[in-house]
């Protein structure tokens, strides 16, 4: 048996071996004691990925929701702590009439979704079928005999004095679709009977779990129906789920949405570049860097279960003629529909991996220029989790213009370096970044800056790098790199900050990734099949029940 | 034999003036075919003459000809800046006076042709081990086709990647020299597409030469001398849209007519010269 495979079977059995002396040693899996659960609301893109399953594509979307906030830079963590004004609640009603207005004014659409013929009399079973159906989807349960009474009876009612089907079907649409149950998580579970500290997710809850953790839309008919068998009340349960939706295309969305989020790629859909100092920077430049990166993703994690790693260091890619252009490659000629293609970067290039891609090398520098500042603090913050303060508010972070005395980057910001005040900070990030500056603020290839040679030497935490190119092969190997990978990936699935209690759990996870050859898909089995998955925190209102109890003994 | 046909007849050797000699080198020792620098031109642009009356160019007739001398349809040759004698730019002369007409505005729209992917000329120099220094390189100057990637200046960007017609081979000079990042070599016919006013017109351009000095990997400039037949640039003079302009282009074009072209003694063809820059380019393999 492959070392891979033992660690794969292990992290998802969360047990010590496999009776294979070859086996490499794997703990047992700790427990973890998560934090008290929280409301998560969807993301904008959650909301139209939930919308187009319920409704079907094709439809004009809302053109603007709540705006989605981040924690710890991950949208998906602050969608656990974001409130709603009221612009926003109002923006979802408007959200709901506008879809519901659009299914049943579209008959095939309303045939596909309603179920029944909406020309007429109101028909009550149509209502009552149709509620039922439509309410398990959206709301990720079947609805309770309370919920659905009122559904049905808005639907007849309005349908009734409207003397038309559709009217009332519109308005029990938008009903539900402006509903908490459909616009939050509510991941509450059950007091684990074992552990006063624990509540256990339910089916719906971790069918719902897993489905946006892994296409980053609402559960499928299939999986809805194992939360109903109680299939997912066990490991091997969650197991076959989470298999059959990782090997589905739709995989493919939700490990775009992850990376989107892990990487801050979701920072190019507002990016602009001095187009008077970059001619390579039109419009089209900033989706197509990030389906760049979005594809070696892919290609590594879903396509070959590769080595997360190689992400860093693989000089495969995919590029379009713009992004070739930009590169300084020929353009591939095997292209499919969006233009893409398969390159591979020549040996003598300079330029590989993530920290060689535009998305990275764009986001992380300014508008006219690049950024070491920025690049070393992309490196410790999203690739090794590590804590970067913000510069005080009273300091002046603006760097020299170049001159004959400073006519690089490193020369310029030498004062940083200098300054302690400013030291203790940019001492962490700027050399690091400084080893990226053979890339301009689009990520263009450079060897010189202002006629001067550019050094792009560096050393990150005691390890020496001569240049981005070594410098992706250090970051793959510093011990956080995986550990942060992991701690992000949790963050992302469960929607808060690690707590302490769960850090034992994210550690295991992060050494089953290194032992497994860096298998995203390998830890995310075993991720879910965790408690820190499966369980939230107590409530303040179990501790209540339990003294209650205790008292009533 | 005209000498214009007889530089013809002999494709591959160096043009018969100009700045830098091209020796012939064997072709099979030229080095690898897979090593070739490509470039895309840029902007296209008619030749000037400058104050002093000098002008780029080859002498493309392999004759200094002096004002009457019939063997130059009775027009004096020019001299380039560095003295070269025997320059044949005879559009050169007239294109201040077309400037300021409607056809004036041919050039913009060489430029737009260019930009929109309706004039592609791309120069490829196979073979090449050394952008400043190379005894022997294969010169093809290729039509691309499709729509070319603009910068936000809106010039072509650099480094793109061309697709070539499939239908028109690339007029080619093997086993020519780069001295000094400098290639010349000729002759060679093409074809200049050119939408005037509507009108989709190809000159074809006979007994050209190409001049080309590579700045750096990612950037060059040049220019391309050759001679236009009479009867192409009468093609714009027949539009009824050019008015007034068609009688004033008709008579400057065949009164400055300074090469025969068809060797038959008569006067039917036009010197002109194109500068050029490009940029960096790839083509589809």
């Amino acid at each position: 048996m492959s070392p891979p495979l033992v660690v794969l079977l292990a992290l998802a059995a969360g047990c010590a071996g496999t009776g294979d002396d070859s086996a490499a040693p794997v703990a047992s899996r700790p427990s973890a004691t998560p934090p008290s659960p929280a409301l998560r609301r969807l993301t904008e893109t959650q909301y139209h990925n939930a919308v187009v399953d319920l409704l079907g594509d094709g439809l004009v979307l809302p053109p603007s929701l709540e705006p989605d906030t981040t924690v710890d830079g991950l949208l998906s963590v602050g969608a656990s702590v974001a409130s709603v004004s009221s612009l926003g609640v109002q923006r979802y009603e408007d959200a709901a009439f506008l879809l519901a207005e659009q299914v049943v004014g579209d008959p095939a659409r309303a045939a596909a979704v309603v179920g029944c013929d909406l020309d007429g009399a109101v028909d009550v079973d149509c209502a009552e079928a149709f509620v039922d159906a439509f309410g398990r989807r959206a709301f990720r349960r079947p609805l309770s005999d309370e919920e659905r009474d009122r559904l049905v009876d808005l639907i007849v009612d309005v349908g009734d004095d409207a003397g038309d089907f559709g009217t009332g079907i519109e308005l029990g649409l938008a009903a539900m679709l402006q509903s908490p149950w459909f616009l939050y998580r509510l991941e509450h579970g059950q007091p684990d009977a074992d552990d006063p500290a624990l509540r256990r997710l339910g089916g719906y809850e971790l069918a719902t779990r897993l489905s946006f953790l892994l296409w980053n839309t609402i559960p499928d008919e299939e999986l809805l129906q194992a939360a109903e068998a109680g299939e997912l009340d066990t490991d091997a349960g969650i197991r076959v789920q989470a298999e059959r939706l990782l090997a589905d295309e739709r995989a493919r969305t939700g490990l775009r949405n992850l990376f989107d989020e892990l990487l801050a790629l979701y920072e190019l859909d507002d990016l602009s570049k001095d187009p008077t100092v970059y001619d390579h920077a039109s419009s089209e430049l900033y989706p197509a860097a990030k389906e760049e990166t979005l594809r070696n993703v892919e290609a590594i994690v879903l396509d070959e279960d590769g080595d997360i790693r190689e992400l860093l260091v693989t000089q495969r890619t995919f590029v379009d003629p713009r992004l070739a252009a930009l590169y300084g490659i020929a353009a591939p000629t095997d292209v499919d529909e969006a233009g893409f293609g398969e390159v591979i970067l020549p040996d003598d290039g300079g330029r590989r991996g993530l920290l060689g891609q535009a998305s990275v090398l764009m986001i992380n520098a300014h508008p006219a220029r690049s950024s070491a500042t920025r690049r070393g603090k992309f490196i410790r913050q999203r690739l090794l989790c590590q804590e970067m303060p913000a510069p005080p508010g009273d300091v002046d972070t603006s760097i020299p213009e170049a001159d004959e005395d400073a006519p690089t980057l490193r020369d310029r910001i030498a004062s940083h370096l200098e300054d302690p005040t400013c030291a203790t900070c940019h001492e962490l990030m700027d050399p690091i970044g400084l080893g990226m500056e053979n890339f301009d603020g689009i990520g263009r290839w450079r060897l010189t800056e202002n006629g001067a040679t550019i050094d792009p030497t560096g050393e990150l935490d005691g390890q020496a790098f001569s240049d981005a190119w070594q410098l992706g092969d250090t970051v793959a190997a510093h011990p956080a790199f995986l550990s942060c990978m992991t701690t992000q990936v949790y963050q992302y699935a469960t929607g808060h900050v690690i707590d302490d209690g769960e850090e034992p759990l994210v550690d295991w996870l992060a050494e089953g990734l290194d032992l497994s050859g860096g298998s995203m898909q390998t830890m995310i089995l075993a991720l879910v099949t965790s408690d820190g998955f499966r369980t939230t925190g107590a409530l303040d209102s179990d501790a209540a029940a339990s003294s209650d109890t205790g008292a009533s003994r | 034999m005209s000498p214009l046909l007889f530089l013809l007849a002999c494709a591959g050797e160096g043009p018969a003036d100009t700045d830098s000699g091209a020796g012939s080198p064997d072709y099979g020792e030229c080095g690898n075919p897979d090593d070739s620098w490509v470039g895309v031109m840029t902007s296209v642009t008619f030749a000037r003459r400058a104050d002093d009356g000098t002008t780029v160019g080859f002498d493309l007739d392999d004759h200094v000809s002096e004002n009457g001398d019939s063997a130059g349809c009775g027009h004096a040759d020019l001299s380039s800046a560095d003295g070269v004698e025997g320059i044949d730019s005879a559009f050169s002369g007239l294109w201040p006076a077309l400037a300021a007409t409607e056809a004036g505005a041919v050039e913009g729209l060489m430029q737009d042709s260019i930009t929109n992917g309706e004039l592609l000329l791309i120069l490829e120099l196979e073979r090449l081990d050394d952008v400043a220094d190379d005894e022997c390189v294969d010169l093809n100057l290729w039509r691309g086709t499709g729509t070319p990637l603009v910068g936000t200046d809106g010039v072509l960007l650099d480094s793109q990647t061309f697709a070539t017609t499939s239908t028109t081979a690339p007029s080619s000079v093997p086993g020519i020299a780069v001295a000094d990042g400098i290639v010349e070599g000729g002759p060679f016919d093409f074809d200049l597409p050119l939408q005037v006013l509507d009108v989709e017109l190809d000159f074809h351009i006979t007994g050209a030469y190409l001049h080309a000095e590579l700045v750096s990997e990612d950037e060059f400039h040049g220019y391309l001398a050759g001679v236009v037949p009479l009867e192409d640039i009468l093609l714009i003079a027949a539009e009824e849209d050019l008015g007034s302009t068609a009688d004033l282009l008709e008579n400057l074009v065949t009164l400055a007519a300074d090469i025969d072209l068809s060797g038959g003694g008569a006067c039917d063809g036009l010197s002109i010269v194109l500068e050029f820059t490009g940029t960096r380019a790839f083509l589809y393999e």
